[in-house]
């Protein structure tokens, strides 16, 4: 009887686990499309509530953690103001320069592109800063593959999946996005791409292309539906492989993915 | 009608929390997979041939809210389910430190299955890719074991709750058999 029992137990799995590989493998996306729309707008409501809260309750704790450092870091800053006030004269040139850079960051979306903000309602389950849930969607123009930054113009990824209400936003760390990018500095190109929530490579960059840590990486003009000048980040680390055709570096994003509440979306890129 | 309702409402708190709130407001590297948490607790309480097909729903949900495809979480949380199942017949779970032992092992083995899952199915397969990734979740050995320690007290307040619903709707039932 129990060996009766394991049998019809292993069948009803094998059979499930058979439909589930057979879904996979033909991945009927269109039979699907539907029932995860209806979801996600049958859903939007209880999805705002939960994320709101959310968002409260780490306001609150965040608040709530940072009264006992207020003391410890207040007088740090004295000394530290005092410190900069010191050093900032033999900065002017650095100043400058940051100034330059920061007019061609301006450049940017505010007064040229179409932008939609939006609030982040969901995120990965992994939490490998794969990708977020966010609250506009097809009713509010939101298109598969337009590029989403933060308020600074610094691009964290693009819209993948677009639902009425709602969008999955997958960002620059996620491997299935690649931009091209180029370094503000020396203008050597390549490819950003992320690796499976480890971070942002720059990859396939010439040999005789100088890539230098510090180096700012902005998307360049040929990447498809993201314009040019966006903020990605900063060269982390350059692991030139001599013998290879190309060199690689580590892209240290200024964004923290985890951080985030508020979105923009480039709707006329 | 009754019972329907209530483990639809556990299986869709149990999406909501880890979408848009757990994920949120822990702004931490190692969040816990609370679907996974659901079936361990589910298969503890209220045994496999009750719970399987919620199970299913469960992965089926998991799926539509998280995967880019339908299948990955429906395959693995039955195996899994199956897995857990037929592991806990086979000790005595009811005992204390065993039962404690038992269920850690089954949020150590649920979390990182889930991962290799999830890195399996989502993105372009190929095993140099999986193998980098699960080398690096593995070498993280904060992320492993704060994230195994969250899903350990984070499982303590599944269970309470769906202990305390699976008894309400084994009374409910029984209620209905005596008036009937």
């Amino acid at each position: 009887m129990p060996g009766k029992f394991v049998s019809k137990k292993i069948f009803k799995v094998t059979v499930i686990c058979f439909l589930a590989i057979g879904l996979i493998i033909f991945n009927p996306h269109n039979l699907f499309s539907g029932l995860r729309n209806f979801f996600m707008i049958v859903t939007l409501p209880a999805q705002k509530v939960f994320s709101s809260s959310a968002i409260k309750m780490a306001s609150f704790g965040e608040a709530v953690t940072s009264i006992g450092k207020i003391r410890k870091e207040n007088k740090y800053l004295i000394e530290e103001n005092l410190r900069l006030r010191a050093e900032g004269a033999k900065f002017g040139e650095a100043v400058a320069e940051n100034e330059m850079l920061r007019n061609q960051l301006n450049i940017l979306p505010k007064d040229k592109f179409e932008i939609e903000s939006a609030n982040v309602i969901g995120r990965d389950i992994y939490n490998n800063n794969d990708w977020i849930l966010i609250d506009r969607g097809e009713s509010s123009g939101i298109k598969k593959g337009m590029p989403v930054i933060v308020s600074e113009g610094v691009l964290i990824g693009r819209v993948e999946e677009v639902f009425p209400s709602s969008a999955k936003v997958i960002f620059i760390s996620n491997p299935l996005m690649n931009t091209n990018v180029e370094t503000l500095e020396t203008g050597a190109v390549g490819l950003a791409k992320g690796n499976y929530g480890l971070g942002i490579i720059m990859d396939l960059v010439l040999q005789t292309d100088s890539l230098k840590v510090g180096d700012k990486v902005m998307t360049s003009d040929i990447s498809q539906n993201i314009p040019r000048g966006l903020f990605i980040g900063e060269i982390k680390e350059v692991s030139p492989v001599r013998n290879d055709l190309f060199q690689k570096a580590i892209i240290s994003s200024p964004v923290d993915f985890l951080k985030l509440r508020f979105v923009f979306i480039i709707k006329n890129s | 009608m009754k019972k329907f309702l209530l483990r639809l409402s556990i299986v869709l708190l149990i999406i909501f929390l880890q979408l848009s709130f757990l994920n949120l407001a822990l702004r931490a590297d190692y969040v816990a997979n609370l679907s996974i948490l659901l079936v361990i607790a589910w298969i503890v309480t209220s045994g496999f041939e009750k719970t399987f097909k919620w199970i299913i729903f469960l992965g089926f949900l998991n799926d539509i809210f998280f995967a880019d495809k339908i299948g990955p979480n429906i395959l693995f949380f039955s195996f899994f389910a199956y897995l857990v199942s037929f592991i806990s017949k086979r000790f005595i779970i009811e005992r204390r430190f065993s039962g404690f032992l038992l269920v850690a092992v089954f949020i150590v083995i649920g979390s990182y299955l889930g991962n290799i899952f999830d890195i399996m199915f989502e993105g372009s397969f190929s095993l140099e890719n999986i193998s980098f990734s699960m080398g690096h979740y593995f070498a993280s050995w904060q992320r492993v074991i704060y994230g195994n320690i969250l899903a350990g007290i984070y499982f303590y307040f599944i269970y309470f709750f769906v202990n305390g619903v699976e008894k309400y709707i084994s009374r409910f039932e029984d209620r209905l058999k005596i008036t009937l």
